[in-house]
């Protein structure tokens, strides 16, 4: 068999699939990021020392955050004004400003700043407005049960799709 | 050093414009040489005589795709910071069908219409003139399409989370579609070359 060009790189290109596989994650093993999930129960356990930072503007904020969030402009927040100590959150809305801003606390040496992955969108879907799709499983049921307590302990409402409900989904419009 | 560059704030606003301009400019010439810049070469697609553009771009997904996962494997690019278009997934295939027949009536996307241009075709100026009509329409019409064009949102959904694959399978699954593909549509192309 003649090795042309084309099977050359088509060889290549599967070689370096099958290493991915087995890599399985691209994201390096450090996480910057936290899950709403993790978050609430870290907020729940009330163990760590946590500082939660809202970057929206101050009108989203007023409108809703995350309890015990604090209101700091992205443009003017300052790494140095926080307790290295302590667990570190950002969050903001659909966009990269809460990733690029926990990379700057991560630069100036801070090992627990975290940004919330989702942001404010993810925190109402999975947190304040969970959904039990109908069909679910037997272990999802179950495990709703969970899910929903986590919901209540932040004033969510959690729902159970059936027949009458209508599935809500909180949306922010723009960007 | 890892990238993005410009959101860890190596460089600024001009800079990261400047780049763009020069990445478009080799993208473009990429098209161009590719074929790509020929209203019945792109044409051929749909007729399945000539499938350049299916081949170009999984070649080029491919490539971006195993490049961008092993570059965030190694560290040098921090693949949680790249940014992904949220889904909404029925104004998203209603603009897809739109796309979809303004492309095979005008043989061209918005793209390959201003690669076509520098070779000096007048039909790819027609068609930009087109395109920023559209636009100009659609700006307008906005405020009227407003509720559907936020409708059925999905957050920033990607194939690992919507089928709970780790990324490494989904690499492997891609890699086999785009080389079966391959050589599936030279066979295509075989048969449908002289009809």
């Amino acid at each position: 068999m003649k090795l042309t060009q084309n099977k050359i790189l088509a060889g290549s290109a599967i070689i370096l699939s099958v290493f991915a596989v087995i890599a399985g994650s691209p994201f390096s093993s450090k996480k910057s990021y936290i899950n709403p999930e993790q978050f609430a129960d870290t907020l729940i356990s009330k163990k760590q020392n946590l500082t939660v930072v809202d970057l929206r503007d101050k009108k989203d904020y007023n409108d809703y955050h995350i309890p015990s969030a604090i209101n700091v402009n992205a443009t003017r927040i300052d790494p140095s004004t926080f307790d290295q100590k302590n667990m570190i959150v950002l969050y903001s809305g659909r966009d990269n400003i809460s990733k690029t801003i926990q990379y700057k606390f991560e630069k100036e040496g801070f090992k627990k700043a975290y940004f919330l992955n989702g942001g404010i969108d993810d925190w109402m879907n999975k947190i304040i407005f969970p959904v039990l799709l109908k069909n679910s499983s037997e272990a999802e049921k179950k495990n709703f049960e969970n899910i929903e307590r986590r919901s209540m302990y932040f004033g969510g409402q959690p729902e159970r799709e059936d027949e009458n409900s209508v599935k809500k989904i909180y949306r922010r419009e723009g960007c | 050093m890892s990238a993005p560059f410009f959101i860890h704030g190596f460089f600024g606003d001009g800079t990261s414009l400047l780049i763009a301009v020069i990445i478009g400019i080799f993208f473009g010439f990429f098209l161009e040489r590719g074929g790509l810049g020929n209203a019945t070469k792109l044409v051929g697609q749909f007729y399945f005589y000539d499938m350049t553009v299916f081949k170009m771009m999984f070649t080029a997904i491919i490539t971006a795709m195993l490049g961008l996962f092993w570059l965030s494997y190694f560290g040098f690019l921090d693949l949680s910071l790249v940014y992904l278009i949220p889904t909404y997934i029925l104004p998203q295939i209603v603009g897809g069908f739109i796309f979809g027949i303004g492309f095979v009536m005008g043989g061209l996307c918005p793209g390959t219409s201003c690669v076509a241009l520098t070779t000096g075709r007048i039909d790819s100026f027609i068609l930009i003139l087109g395109m920023i009509f559209g636009v100009f329409v659609f700006g307008e019409a906005f405020p009227l399409i407003r509720n559907f064009y936020y409708s059925t949102p999905m957050g920033n959904a990607t194939f690992p989370r919507l089928l709970n694959a780790s990324y490494g399978t989904l690499v492997f699954v891609v890699v086999i579609i785009a080389i079966v593909g391959f050589v599936g549509v030279e066979k295509i192309e075989k048969k449908f070359a002289n009809k």
